[in-house]
């Protein structure tokens, strides 16, 4: 190792248990059964096959291949009758759009083939989303062609035609009004101006509906605070990138906190250490999240302190800048918030400090703390504001009683599935089933049970227009000609509100509206509609309406008033966390293979959500903390008053003792393919004690039972065997060395000639076996940052997507068989435990099991890294993987016969064995091997067939194409024109495609940055692919020796001596362990 | 097999085309009659009526010069370069439309003028040609009896065989029980005799007999390897497509470029079949042809929906009965057996049959030879032009397109993007030289390597 740290993947990895130390050893972990199969003599014996049958099959067999080889079939080309002008067959068409679903908001660019929508990016032209996306907006164009969706109106699960639906919709409201009871309209928070005026004429049209915004996960609390505080309901907007301290407690801002989304670029700029003023950022936190696997000092607190953590931040705020002091705060970590508060007032005005707790008095401090250090009107703005969640949590809340009582006859849903989401959702949907009138706008039959299902379109299918953050616009566009008899839900609202016809499916008379609006009523820029459609988003004076309240006075809250209703906290049991996973967030796209395949930054758990748990906790219930494919998970039962689930139990380094944390978004049982109904409902859980939707609950029980569950885990698969492939340093030192943390390795050889003076070794990129091979025209590569990567796993997405990566399931993701062709390494470190020393030979790092519970978390991407001399093509007795003259590593599938042998000699483990036909496979029902799924494949990539190994292929159509547009226009390929999948989707451009070969371009830049570094250079197989130190903003040393002598910091094997360089590396994270 | 079809088809095609050309021996309103309505008739009358092209009585008053009148027939757009200003101004008033070039003698376009000078009574629109396309039909089924008919005649002559040797069998051993009953020799087998007489030849002539084994397995292992190797390729391959359409009249006789119809192989990788509307851009004013009349042109209007009788599209095409389209097209046509095959068309797709198919693992650009790598059209898929139904020029093959990579050379010098590539060996003379006298194929740039195509 490059410092004393340990690097481990999880506690299979820290204890080397037994299961994982045979499998590492090996590239295929499960053995072929063979010797089972022919082992068996009693097997063999009563197989029924005999000579003769043999015979029969083998004469049947050849004559079907001859004649099925001789016979070649007959296909059709169908030309369109009349060609749209805009489609050529074979060359992509880019639409400018706008995501959004009630959880995320992005502006992207969808790319279409011959019409089909195959592949979203970010759009780079939007100042909000800055061209950002996350996996679930990557992953959310497979929901198009989800073969679930409801296909068209129904009525009690029978098809009802459109306008009978309306008909009889609209004399059940009239009904409802006479009677002069309510209907409520239940919407997910609006954003779109014109969908907001489509509600506003339906409200206006009948007088007896009610409209009340909700959000299945609430940021209420941060309105009402700044209602408060400053007299307007707002959520600020928030502006990473000019931050330099960030303190955040309890918040997620990288995943799953408010537009996380578009923070993340904002965020990395931010952290960039060649920036002049690198930001610092401290996480207080009880769940191990996104943003507190990134955070430079993280404090592990348990959830009912998080409210004391705000006082005690506010108290030394408030301190040192001449306010009043307020009662409470008095922490264990008192330490820890000492040290944040201090940078944050070194840095004031260039801070931010954000708070997850949904809770008017912590966000009312925060805000005022926020205040005191002057951070408005920098990296918060009163001005520009989120539109995005506007919920009415105590509306929501209320709406059950009213619906019971009959005061509530009418509901109508849009975009909202209270039945799955409120906590209540029992009581919810059994009052929903009494009603008179129940309409859900959802793509298919949900959790609620609506009377009248009428599915809105996809997105991907819509008009709509945006302004997430006031004043800035954006437009969605539909890509796709609808694929089912649906309806846009603003349509239908507008034919209710009698102002529109059911035109066609085409959805034109929502269109028409819109377009009315911009063009004739709201046009600040005096744009022409196309100039609209084809920037997709701009920014212009706020829409008069999408202030969410008019100002109002302060309220009367104070903050010592808020300071003692938070200091009441009750600490009584087991306290839950609810936190959102990257692939699932809410559970919106539940029924979407690839996001349920995708692993878990974190946890790298794919399929399943289940019970964080410190290690320590589960050694108390006597828990297994391993996970393999031998290892299932206990099940516990976890109950909070009447609500009670059994739910596996994960070993989460990071994890406060004394909670747990379970994901939303799992366990949706309706309208979902089988395999995606696995995992629990955790919304149950959800707090409602203070009126408002908090995701943290106390009390919690637990008790463990006799079930095991197998999890399906990707972190031990791949493993690179403690190898040194991680390399980070702090920030001091590396202003003080650009090498620190990386420094070149060194290597014995009798060639004189390489060892420079005054050296007794030559440094290791000089010493090579092979005679070099000149790349003239391109030399392709990538570099990563490991600091700007945030392990979001959008790349992971992106990839998946482009290269048309099958999804093969829970079951062969137990066999180590996952597909990704990118996989994000997540790497645990801990300080060495300098009482025990770490031992050539015996590799046990249970000595370092204390300070490994709070662990600092590192994040790698690994691909192929297109080795230039690469050991898999030595290898191949095929030659089915070969070497570019462009410094790919190609990989032929139609060469290939599966000898695996590549795989096995990698050393980066980035081979991935094809062992299904996964299209066509009713085994493998995800979306290859239905028509529908199909849709979404890129037609510019083979669909690999069994027995072949595949590979990244530094996404070579893309190449191809760049180079070919270049070569048409004579001209040669400009920096950044082409793009792998990977880079496009990083939203902090941490991945940075390039040619090594253009002298003034980014990658050569950066590859010529001290921070560069390739993966284990050692071996010498000389990758494309380049990565960059991870410099973390830290007081203290890494113990990287700071001299230009190399030789403390060889390899594994040296790692002993590196324990002479020891830095005094301790106390980085707290020790709290509370209880 | 193919082949002979092929020839047969060509002998017909020939016989059909060579016809005219008898009747070409001098100048009459007779033969210009007819010329006309095979050249000229697509595109104008013989009235002042405007058509695709102008109407054209009067014509020989409108031009002075008769030299220039018929180079201006021949070839217009050749004419055009010589900046003729009534040319030109003709062709502006036509919005640019060509005129295509005619193989005709100056005496031929001599008959058409003289028949235009004097069309006597105007013609009932030419059936004749009806009567070529069933021949050419006739021909095509006659062809396909004959692959028939020598099946059935091998069938019969291994059945008679069969029979006969069993019915020797049979009478042998009939023979062989009287014999044995009278106590007879039974007849000697002489089969077996011929057998051991082979078999102590070839123990006496050990090395000859090891000889002709080696050379009969090596023939046989060639034969087998080269029968393998053919398969899955499809050269020569021509289906039959759903509409007669000529590429030799198309491109050989009308000289249309092939990028009019293909027209995104410079931008895609597909060279598109064009759809049906580049077919109407011509086929609303061209609406017999010379072989098939209005037979095959009518399956366009029925896949469209054009209504050739009052020269404009049915409204609401898509929701019109099919029944009452059959029976318009069919009365359209006059002829029963036409409107059959115009049928299947109405309201639907044209499916045409691809022939070339490369597999799903292989990417090809057209783009990228066509428009970067300046291949010919013809490089790959033949004279298309001479081809009155197109079939596979070329094997498509893996090693066909090595062979072609190998032999190609690169035009970087004349392409910006190969500048680092040619400022390498501007500055490297060692190493260019070191290539000098090879050729700078597309090989040298890695075009053989396998992520070129395979990804």
């Amino acid at each position: 190792m490059s410092n004393q740290k340990q690097y481990w993947k999880g506690y299979e990895e820290l204890e080397n248990e037994p299961g994982f130390v045979a499998a590492r050893e090996k590239e295929f972990v499960e053995d072929l059964p063979m010797e089972e199969f022919l082992g068996n003599e009693s097997n063999l014996g009563s197989s029924q096959t005999n000579r003769r049958d043999f015979l029969k099959f083998l004469g049947f067999g050849v004559t079907a291949a001859t004649l099925a080889a001789c016979e070649a079939p007959v296909n059709k080309a169908i030309p369109y009758l009349v060609k749209p002008e805009t489609i050529t067959p074979g060359v992509p068409n880019y639409y400018a759009s706008t995501y959004y679903d009630g959880r995320d908001y992005s502006s992207v660019v969808v790319k279409t083939r011959e019409g089909r929508p195959i592949k979203i990016k970010g759009n780079p032209a939007s100042a909000v989303s800055r061209g950002g996306t996350n996996a679930r907006i990557q992953g959310s164009v497979l929901g198009l062609y989800d073969g679930k969706r409801a296909k068209t109106a129904t009525k009690g699960g029978k098809s009802i035609g459109w306008s009978a639906a309306d008909k009889e919709i609209m004399d059940a409201l009239k009904g409802i009004g006479a009677a002069g009871k309510k209907a409520v309209l239940l919407t997910q928070s609006i954003v779109s101006p014109s969908t907001r005026a489509a509600v506003n004429a339906f409200l206006t049209a009948h007088p007896m509906v009610e409209h009340i915004s909700y959000d299945a996960v609430s940021y209420q609390g941060i309105r009402l605070a700044h209602q408060q505080a400053f007299g307007k309901a707002v959520i600020p907007h928030l502006d990473f990138g000019k931050a330099r301290s960030i303190i955040s407690i309890g918040a997620d801002f990288l995943n799953g906190w408010l537009n996380s989304c578009s923070y993340e670029s904002g965020y990395a700029e931010s952290r960039s250490p060649e920036n002049p003023h690198m930001s610092r950022h401290f996480q207080f936190e009880t769940v191990m999240s996104l943003a507190g696997s990134n955070a430079d000092y993280r404090s592990m607190i348990k959830a009912s302190e998080q409210g004391a953590a705000v006082v005690a931040l506010y108290n030394a705020v408030a301190g040192a800048t001449g306010n009043a002091k307020v009662a409470g705060g008095e922490v264990s970590f008192a330490k820890d918030i000492a040290r944040a508060a201090k940078h944050a007032l070194a840095n004031k005005g260039n801070g931010l400090v954000v708070c997850g707790l949904n809770d008017v008095h912590a966000q009312y401090l925060v805000a005022r703390i926020n205040q005191m250090l002057g951070n408005y009107g920098t990296t918060l703005s009163l001005n520009t504001t989120l539109n995005m969640f506007a919920g009415d949590d105590a509306a929501v809340l209320k709406l059950t009683d009213r619906m019971t009582a009959g005061e509530v006859q009418g509901l109508i849903l849009y975009g909202v599935n209270p039945g799955y989401s409120l906590p209540n959702a029992q009581a919810f949907n059994q009052a929903m089933a009494g009603l008179k009138l129940s309409v859900s706008f959802a793509d298919r039959a949900e959790e609620s049970p609506a009377q009248y299902l009428l599915p809105d379109h996809h997105y991907l299918e819509s008009w709509n227009d945006f302004e997430a953050v006031s004043g800035h616009f954006s437009i969605q566009q539909p890509t796709i000609h609808p694929l089912f008899d649906t309806r846009q839900a603003q349509e239908t609202l507008l034919v209710w509100a009698g102002q529109a016809q059911r035109s066609d499916k085409n959805n034109t008379a929502y269109r028409e509206f819109m377009k009315a609006r911009w063009v004739n009523v709201f046009n600040p820029l005096g744009k022409s509609w196309d100039s609209f459609l084809y920037e997709g988003c701009w920014q212009a004076a706020p829409s008069v309406d999408a202030v969410a309240t008019t100002p109002s006075p302060e309220g009367g809250m104070t903050a010592s008033a808020a300071a003692s209703a938070l200091s009441s906290k009750p600490t009584q049991g087991v306290e839950v966390v609810l936190y959102e996973k990257v692939g699932m967030g809410w559970g919106n796209h539940a029924n979407n293979p690839i996001l349920q395949e995708l692993p878990d930054p974190i946890s790298r758990v794919t399929w399943d959500n289940y019970i964080t748990m410190a290690p320590f906790d589960m050694d108390e219930l006597g828990l297994n903390k391993m996970m393999g494919q031998e290892q299932k998970a206990n099940v516990v039962s976890l109950s909070i008053g009447n609500q009670k689930m059994n739910l596996p139990v994960l070993a989460q380094p990071g994890q406060a003792p004394g909670t747990v944390g379970v994901a939303l978004g799992y366990g949706r049982l309706f309208g979902r393919a089988e395999q995606s109904t696995l995992g629990v409902n955790a919304f149950p859980f959800m707090n409602t004690q203070n009126g408002t939707l908090s995701p943290i609950n106390y009390g919690a029980k637990i008790e463990k039972t006799d079930l095991s569950y197998a999890l399906a885990g990707t972190q031990t698969h791949h493993t690179m065997m403690g190898r040194d492939i991680i390399k980070e340093t702090s920030l001091t030192e590396f202003k003080a060395n650009a090498k620190s943390g990386n420094a070149p390795k060194m290597q014995h050889t009798n060639v004189a000639e390489l060892i420079p003076a005054g050296e007794h070794e030559a440094p290791i990129s000089k010493v090579d076996y092979w005679r070099e091979f000149k790349m003239i025209n391109h030399r392709w590569g990538m570099s990563i940052d490991l600091n700007s990567c945030t392990g979001c796993g959008a790349c992971v997405v992106s990839c998946h997507v482009e290269n048309n990566v099958p999804v093969v399931g829970k079951d062969e993701i137990r066999r180590s068989r996952d597909m990704h062709w990118l996989r994000i390494d997540r790497y645990y470190t801990s300080d060495a435990d300098p009482s025990t020393r770490y031992e050539r030979g015996n590799k046990n790092h249970r000595a370092k099991e204390i300070p490994s519970a709070n662990p600092r978390v590192a994040f790698q991407p690994v691909m192929c890294q297109h080795c230039n001399h690469a050991p898999c093509e030595t290898v191949c007795p095929v030659l089915a993987t070969t070497h570019s003259t462009e410094g790919l590593n190609q990989m032929t599938y139609n060469r290939c016969v599966g000898t695996r042998y590549c795989a096995n000699n990698c050393p980066y483990k980035v081979r991935r064995f094809n062992w299904f036909s996964y299209h066509d496979n009713q085994k493998f029902d995800y979306f290859m091997n239905d028509d529908l799924g199909k849709m979404v494949l890129n037609p510019d990539v083979t669909v690999r067939a069994r027995g072949v190994m595949e590979k990244c292929s530094l996404c070579v159509q893309r190449i191809q194409a760049g180079k070919l547009s270049a070569k048409s226009e004579g001209r040669m390929v400009a920096d950044g024109e082409i793009q792998t999948a990977c880079a496009e989707a990083c939203p902090t451009n941490a991945i940075v495609f390039g040619d090594f070969n253009d002298e003034k371009g980014k990658l050569t830049a950066l590859a010529e940055h001290g921070r560069s570094y390739y993966l284990l250079e050692e071996v010498g197989v000389k990758p494309n692919i380049v990565y960059q130190t991870k410099v973390r903003n830290v007081e203290e040393a890494y113990g990287h020796t700071v001299s230009a002598h190399h030789g403390a910091e060889h390899s594994d094997d040296h790692a002993s001596d590196a324990h002479a360089h020891e830095g005094p590396e301790k106390a980085t994270h707290s020790e709290h362990q509370s209880h | 097999m193919r082949n002979v079809l092929r020839h047969a088809r060509l002998v017909l095609v020939g016989l059909i085309l060579a016809l005219p050309s008898y009747m070409r021996a001098e100048v009459s309103a007779e033969q210009g009659k007819q010329l006309f309505k095979a050249n000229c008739a697509r595109c104008h009358y013989v009235t002042d009526k405007r058509f695709v092209g102008p109407g054209l009585a009067g014509v020989q008053d409108r031009w002075s010069d008769e030299g220039n009148l018929l180079a201006w027939i021949r070839n217009s757009s050749d004419y055009l370069k010589t900046g003729d200003s009534y040319a030109t101004k003709l062709f502006e008033e036509y919005n640019g439309s060509v005129m295509p070039a005619f193989q005709l003698s100056d005496d031929e376009i001599k008959s058409i003028l003289a028949y235009i000078a004097d069309p006597g009574e105007e013609a009932a629109p030419a059936t004749a040609s009806t009567d070529g396309a069933a021949a050419a039909e006739g021909g095509q089924t006659g062809g396909g009896d004959n692959t028939l008919l020598t099946y059935i005649l091998i069938g019969v002559a291994v059945v008679l065989l069969i029979l006969a040797r069993s019915l020797n069998s049979v009478s042998k051993a009939l023979e062989n029980v009287r014999r044995e009953k009278a106590g007879e020799e039974p007849i000697q087998e002489e089969s077996i005799n011929v057998v051991g007489k082979t078999v102590a030849w070839m123990a006496k002539n050990k090395r000859i007999t090891a000889v002709i084994a080696i050379v009969l397995v090596g023939a046989l292992s060639y034969k087998g390897f080269v029968a393998l190797n053919t398969i899955g390729v499809y050269e020569g391959y021509q289906p039959k497509q759903p509409i007669a359409f000529s590429h030799k009249l198309h491109v050989g006789q009308n000289k249309i470029e092939c990028q009019y119809c293909h027209s995104t192989v410079e931008k895609s990788r597909h060279a598109n079949i064009p759809s049906a509307n580049v077919c109407m851009n011509c086929h609303k004013a061209v609406q017999e042809g010379p072989q098939y009349g209005k037979n095959e042109i009518t399956k366009i209007y029925a896949a469209v929906g054009w209504n050739p009788e009052k020269n404009e599209y049915f409204k609401d095409y898509a929701k019109m009965d099919k029944e009452e389209l059959a029976s318009f097209y069919g009365s359209y046509l006059g002829d029963e057996k036409a409107a059959a095959a115009v049928e299947p068309f109405i309201q639907s797709n044209i499916e045409w049959v691809q022939i070339h198919k490369l597999p799903d693992h292989a990417y090809f650009n057209h783009a990228q030879h066509v428009k970067v790598g300046k291949v010919e059209c013809t490089t790959c898929h033949g004279e298309v032009g001479e081809m009155e139904e197109v079939y596979q020029h070329s094997p498509l093959t893996m090693g066909w397109c090595i062979n072609c990579h190998r032999e190609t050379e690169v035009q970087y010098a004349t392409n910006g993007y190969y500048e680092r590539l040619h400022q390498y060996y501007k500055e490297h003379k060692g190493e260019y030289e070191m290539r000098e006298g090879q050729a700078f194929t597309v090989e040298k740039i890695g075009g053989l390597e396998c992520s070129k195509c395979h990804y």
